[in-house]
């Protein structure tokens, strides 16, 4: 015997178990010990040669029985337990009758059952043959003088064969040719019948008994026999052989189940007709009625028949059928050592034993594994070991997979349930059983016995109606498929409560009720233990009744899912003294309906007038003006006005003043006009509507019922005022304001034609928008309150606040408070608008304000004004005014808390920043204007804070109208701006120098004045242009001239150092504020490095192009300024001169000044060409009193001749004599 | 498969959440299609029977806490339940609640002819090896489904079958595996 355990490696070492029965060297005494040690030992296990000799012994004595002889015959070693095996055959030739018990042992080690054909030669001569199931070898026919003899010689044959002995049958005394003549009796089928009744009592048939079936045709008794009264396990091979005859011939059927109802005493089988000639057969059993699968055949008689069979097949445990033709296996070897790897099943063992003579060798395998915790084994035989093998694996994979499909079934239909009512329901509706649908139930039939009455749950109903024929089964195959599909949503029932549908692609046969799509699809989407994990909830458990979000979410839910979009909806309302509406169209489907139902949550009187109430009172009527119906239109007639609100007038006695009371009067608005006073008095006695002005009013008596304040501050009346909303508790209210306060109004809103004249002493032209403005700030401080000028940078905001001053006049002096940087200009621009008006610079240490004449002027810095603020509050000022406002964009700052305490006549802000994007920054500004119009900063913020975010909105354009009046900002593009505006305006920013600056300016001036005097010709010349270029460098910055490294870059502490890095950075930060580009111009690349250094130190994004930068990459950094990924490109004059073209900009700032007229416009056009159509402003930076400001004085005055004189650049003015040279540098002005 | 759009609507509080919708869904699903298959998985009436069913399916274990709250039970409980029903459905479940009550003489006779000794306890329905850390419990079915002993208590193993002793050898398996 060979052990082949597939993927096992063969060198395992012997297992303990071995080990311990090698040592064991005595015979046991035990007749069982004995027999374990004997099999184990022919099977090969290690034994002790005594063993061999005492089997031999015993076997000579004929003490050996039936079970050792087995063993060793069939399974013994063929060399050495070659005299035990002779000893063996000896014994059992002498007594034959072991040869039977030997051969049944066999054929049960192999899985089959010995056979015995049996005859009778003639009178007296007995014939057998016998043969092992599915062993491929049969002994020789035998005769006997009985039936006993003969059979055992038959067995002795086989025997012989399968253990490698000489027949003994061969040319043994009988009558050879009677026997070879030899042909199975006919036993009549009573004879038959007769001896399967008593033999089928017994646990296993007489194999002769299964010969003899085999043969023959069963008789309907046979048949019942067999089936019914015969042990199944025990009786399994003769089952099986009358299962397939009844299965070839299904009309026994019916005799045989009535063999069983007569023998049971149970009603007779009824049968059930249905449609296509299909029959059911149904009896019942002890536990209730039993029914046959459907059968269909051409006849009703076939079909009969073959409801007969399923019945049968029902009752019975169904014999395992004849094995099936594996399909594709070419190697089941393969496939289960496959199996055995992947773990589907486990321990594969073959064992292969030979039989037969050495020289004609029948090998039998034994293929045997675990499937699923049970042991399952098949063996079969071959001529070679690896064709055994091969066909035992065969048998094993066969047995697995019916094992499998037992598993299946065992699963999936359990016996419960074929049995019970879902078994019985599905056959029935599988088979077209007619039922009638109720609330979730079946009543089916009409049916016989004992089926009459039968009645299921659609659950229970499911798995047959799933597979049923006709329009039952067609919805409910749709419906399960859009379960399966998911396309099921949430709904609301007619009775409120929730309810899941499935969304069909067809509507249902009409056979089939509505309410059945939902039902299925309700019963699938709540099983039972939903409850358990998600507790008791809507569209989970029981339905309930719905509250209204959750009614209404299904309704949305509902209406996404359904493709199909309700059809528009209309509610019309008639007006009259009876108000009533209706609903368009009168003919309303499933998705109108549940639009409408989601609208009547909103407004509940749509429910009532869908069902044809239509008449409304007045508080419904508010109601549906108030609601917003999802979906649907409310149609209002053209002579209905919408809707009366509350509102306020306002009335103020006297002058305007922020502290002063004003007077509240309460009334009803419509349209933004309120009503008279008969008007109200119609409005309270209505019901309904009320016709006003020609037109019907839904009329709400309750609205004016409320108690209400009486009295606001005159600052809110007129804030309430132009905005039109009064904001009390909280909450706004219309208001228009009336007396005085509504002529305020009217005032301040007045955009008329100017008014203004020139003012004299004016010198400059005016462009029409500056004397728009000048009027404005006339117009809002003739009203008594301050104002803000915020136009955009570059449209002369400064000339037109000189116009402002001169226009003014009055008694007292104007101050102006701007940054340090802008001092000079101030002056400057005085000087040249106003040149009548006298201007004191209020700053550094040489500061008083000794001796201040009416309309003088005071400039100063926002520091000196800080640290200054007792002496300059101790004066009276006609005008304060802030420019670059946005210093005091901090309310808190101490600038902003001292610019408060000046005592003025009038206030007036100046800012080019935007500063409306910020509203805290506004309102800081704006309240230093007018001090408490406003309100405080935080009611500002919370009334208007969302107009930051959404500029569009309501808050946004309230915010407007409320500031409006007060505060004035035009942009370059604005339609009445632009046309007035040339292509570029060019303006001189005048710094002042630092004292750091100017005393380097000082000591080099003076140095090398002294040189160039003492200097002739070329010498000289050399030191004029040294010394130009010094004065240049310090004029942009003392780290350029110290030649600083751009590293370590303090922005603070440079910024402090250099006038022009500090006006550079304020030009920047408007620039910027606006979304604008710009470019920065200088002629020297250390002070563009620094400059890059400063802007990168403020974290500003900028580049820098210079000669130094590969061509390819100027045109890169051309088009990242272009595509507005860096706002600043800086430039050296050099390398700005060639092709490029840099539109983007709308400011071009000259840090210094070439000093040659075309290289500055060359530079300047490159961001003037074709293309730009907006204006281009450009600034000059311009230290104060220095040799730059002379020039460009030159420059500016004569420019036509400079062009000439200049065109050469700075070697011009080395021709300068001695005098004109010093005059040119010489620092002058302030500077002390 | 279908995107349920309508998921995009949030549910109000009183409704169950999207995750809990999807559970439904997933499950109906799952049971429409096996219907249209012709291989319906049997529901049981028994709601906790049903409960673990749907804990066992796919998404399930995301509500083991929830469903904890919901019944009482301890999560580990639940656990082992929804252990019982991947080994042997809802059937699976119930007998690792309790066993049918049979007879357990034969299930004895039957086991001790595979182990050949003794050491076995019996109550109806339940056939138990202390020593061994198994058991073998009689279902509604008809068929024994095996069990091990874990931090005391008994945790269901694959392979229910007919044959007790083949229960018991799975759950002897079962037990070494672990």
């Amino acid at each position: 015997m060979i052990a082949d355990n597939g993927p096992v490696p063969k060198t395992s070492p012997p297992t303990p178990a071995i080990l311990a029965k090698t040592r064991r060297s005595a015979i046991p005494e035990d007749p069982d010990e004995f027999f374990v040690l004997l099999k184990e030992a022919c099977q090969g296990a290690p034994h002790s040669d005594g063993l061999i000799a005492e089997v031999t012994r015993r076997a000579t004595q004929g003490t050996l029985g039936p079970r050792e002889l087995h063993q060793v015959l069939l399974a013994g070693d063929h060399g050495k337990w070659a005299a035990a095996r002779e000893a063996a055959w000896a014994a059992v030739s002498a007594a034959p009758e072991h040869a039977v018990t030997i051969l049944n042992l066999e054929a049960q080690r192999l899985g089959g059952s010995l056979g015995m054909v049996e005859g009778m030669a003639e009178e007296g001569v007995f014939t057998a043959q016998a043969s092992i199931g599915n062993v491929p070898a049969a002994g020789q026919v035998a005769g006997g003088a009985s039936k006993k003899t003969a059979r055992r010689a038959a067995a002795l044959s086989l025997l012989a064969i399968l253990s490698g002995f000489p027949d003994p049958t061969v040319g043994a005394a009988g009558p050879r040719e009677a026997v070879a003549a030899f042909k199975p009796p006919q036993y009549g089928d009573r004879e038959v019948e007769e001896w399967l009744d008593s033999e089928v009592a017994r646990d296993h048939p007489d194999p002769m008994l299964i010969g003899a079936l085999k043969v023959r045709r069963l008789t309907v008794r046979m048949l019942y026999l067999l089936l019914f009264e015969a042990d199944p396990r025990g009786w399994a091979e003769a089952r099986a052989i009358a299962w397939e005859q009844l299965r070839g011939n299904p009309l026994q059927a019916g005799g045989v189940l009535t063999l069983r109802t007569q023998a049971e005493r149970r009603p007779s089988v009824r049968y059930l007709e249905f449609a296509n000639t299909t029959a059911m057969a149904v009896t019942e059993d002890d536990r209730g009625p039993v029914l046959g699968e459907p059968a269909t055949a051409v006849t009703w008689k076939g079909a009969r028949a073959g409801a007969a069979l399923a019945l049968i097949a029902e009752l019975i445990p169904p014999p395992a059928g004849q094995p099936e033709q594996r399909a594709g296996t070419g190697n089941p070897v393969g496939e289960l050592n496959e199996r055995a790897q992947i773990g589907t099943i486990g321990d594969l063992t073959y064992e292969v034993s030979v039989t037969g003579p050495p020289h004609q060798p029948f090998f039998t395998c034994r293929a045997s594994c675990v499937h699923n915790a049970m042991p399952v084994s098949a063996a079969a035989g071959g001529r070679g070991k690896a064709e055994a093998k091969a066909a035992a694996a065969a048998a094993l994979l066969e047995q697995l997979e019916d094992g499998d499909k037992a598993e299946r079934d065992g699963t999936t239909r359990p016996v419960a349930e074929a049995r019970g009512p879902v078994g019985i329901t599905g056959k029935l509706l599988r088979a077209g059983c007619d039922f009638g649908y109720r609330q979730g139930r079946l009543e089916l039939g009409p049916l016989p016995e004992p089926l009459d009455g039968w009645t299921a749950s659609l659950e229970q109903a499911l798995p047959g109606l799933a597979a049923a024929p006709g329009p039952w089964g067609q919805a409910a195959r749709a419906i399960l498929a859009a379960v399966a599909e998911r396309r099921v949503y949430p709904s609301v029932d007619a009775d409120g409560r929730d309810r899941w549908l499935p969304l069909l692609d067809a509507p249902l046969p009409e056979e089939v009720p509505a309410g059945f799509a939902g039902d299925v699809a309700d019963l699938l989407l709540r099983p039972p233990g939903a409850r358990l994990i998600l507790g008791a909830v809507p569209y989970a458990s029981a339905p309930r009744t719905l509250d209204d979000h959750a009614a209404d979410w299904a309704d949305r839910c509902a209406e996404i899912a359904n493709p199909v979009p309700p059809k528009p909806i209309i509610i019309r309302v008639h007006p009259g003294t009876t108000p009533h509406a209706e609903i368009h169209p009168e003919e309303l489907g499933e998705p109108e309906l549940r639009r409408l139902r989601r609208a009547a949550r909103q407004w509940p009187p749509l429910e009532r007038i869908r069902r044809g109430e239509t008449a409304i009172n007045g508080a419904e009527l508010i109601a549906l003006l108030a609601a917003e119906l999802p979906g649907i239109t409310v149609e209002w007639p053209i002579e209905v006005a919408r809707q009366l609100t509350v509102g306020t007038v306002l009335r103020t006695s006297g002058a305007h003043s922020s502290a002063s009371a004003a007077h509240v009067d309460w009334r009803l608005f419509l349209d933004g006009e309120p009503l008279t006073e008969e008007e109200q008095a119609a409005v309270a006695a209505a019901d309904g509507m009320v016709r006003l002005r020609g037109a019907w009013v839904v009329a709400d008596p309750n609205l004016l019922r409320r108690p209400r304040p009486r009295e606001v501050t005159g600052g809110q009346a007129l804030a309430a005022a132009l905005t039109g909303q009064l904001t009390l508790e909280g909450r706004p209210v219309p208001c228009v304001a009336g007396g005085e306060l509504r002529d305020l109004v009217m005032r301040l809103r007045q955009d008329a034609d100017s008014t203004t004249g020139i003012p004299a002493g004016l010198t400059a032209v005016l462009r029409d928008y500056q004397r728009r403005a000048l009027d404005w700030l006339a117009r809002v401080t003739g009203a008594g309150f301050g104002a803000l000028l915020a136009d955009e940078m570059g449209l002369g905001k400064t000339l037109t606040v000189i116009a402002y001053h001169l226009h003014r006049g009055g008694e007292q002096p104007t101050l102006v408070v701007c940054p340090a940087s802008l001092l000079a200009n101030w002056e400057r621009e005085f000087a040249k608008f106003a040149p009548g008006v006298t201007v004191r610079r209020y700053h550094g240490l040489a500061r008083d304000l000794e001796g201040l004449s009416p309309g003088e002027v005071v400039v100063t810095s926002y520091g000196t004004m800080t640290r200054d603020s007792d002496r300059l509050a101790a004066m009276q000022w006609e005008l304060v005014v802030a420019d670059e406002a946005q210093q005091i964009k901090n309310h808190r700052s101490q600038a902003a808390r001292a610019l408060r305490t000046l005592p003025a006549s009038t206030r007036i802000a100046v800012t080019g920043t935007p500063v409306e994007n910020t509203l805290s920054e506004l309102w800081a500004i704006l309240d230093w204007t007018n001090p408490g119009l406003f309100g405080t900063l935080t009611a500002f913020r919370e009334r208007y804070g969302r107009a930051e975010h959404n500029p569009g909105g309501e808050a946004a354009a309230t915010l407007a109208r409320l500031i409006g009046p007060f505060m004035l900002r035009r942009a370059k593009s604005d339609p009445g701006v632009a046309p007035e505006l040339p292509e570029k305006v060019v303006s001189d920013r005048f710094v002042t120098l630092t004292d750091e600056q100017a005393a380097l300016y000082r000591a080099v001036t003076r140095q090398t004045l002294d040189q160039v005097k003492a200097s002739t010709g070329m010498a000289r010349r050399g030191h004029v242009l040294r010394l130009l270029q010094a004065l240049r460098q310090i004029c942009n910055s003392p780290a350029q001239y110290l030649r600083q490294p751009p590293t370590g870059w303090d922005p603070d502490a440079e910024s402090a150092r250099s006038g022009k890095l500090q006006a550079l950075e304020e030009l920047l930060e408007q620039a910027l504020a606006a979304g604008d580009a710009a470019l920065v111009f200088t002629g020297y690349v250390s002070m563009g490095h620094l400059i890059m250094s400063h802007l990168a130190a403020r974290g500003v994004a900028a580049d820098f192009l210079h000669g130094g930068v590969p061509v390819t990459r100027r045109q890169e950094l051309v088009d990242r300024f272009q595509a507005g990924e860096n706002p600043v490109l800086v430039l050296s004059v050099r390398a700005a001169g060639f092709g490029l073209n840099l539109t983007r900009a709308r400011h071009v700032i000259h840090f210094d000044r070439p000093w040659n007229p075309a290289v500055e416009d060359q530079a300047t056009d490159r961001a003037h060409r074709i293309g730009q159509h907006a204006t281009v402003q450009v600034h000059h930076l311009i230290a104060e009193g220095t040799v730059e400001d002379r020039i460009a004085e030159l420059l500016a005055r004569k420019r036509e001749l400079t062009e000439a004189v200049l065109s050469g650049g700075e070697t011009a003015f080395t021709e300068l004599d001695d005098a004109e040279l010093t005059a040119l540098v010489e620092l002058s002005g302030g500077m002390t | 498969m279908t995107t349920q759009w309508w998921l995009e609507e949030t549910p109000p509080p009183e409704v169950p959440g999207v995750p809990r919708l999807t559970l439904l869904l997933d499950d109906a699903a799952a049971r429409a299609a096996a219907l249209l298959r012709g291989e319906p998985e049997p529901v049981s009436d028994d709601p906790l029977a049903d409960a673990v069913r749907i804990l066992a399916g796919p998404g399930g274990h995301e509500f083991v806490a929830e469903a904890a709250r919901q019944t009482g039970l301890p999560e580990e409980e639940l656990r082992r339940l929804v252990l019982a029903h991947r080994h042997g459905g809802s059937t699976g479940v119930l007998t690792a609640l309790a066993p049918a009550p049979v007879d357990p003489a034969e299930a004895i006779r039957e086991i001790q002819a595979r182990r050949g000794f003794a050491g076995l306890t019996a109550e109806p329905g339940m056939v138990t090896d202390l020593t061994a850390k198994v058991q073998v419990r009689h279902g509604a079915d008809g068929r024994w489904y095996p069990f091990t002993l874990w931090r005391d208590r008994w945790w269901p193993a694959t392979g229910a079958t007919i044959s007790p002793g083949a229960a018991f050898q799975a759950a002897q398996r079962a037990r070494r595996a672990r």
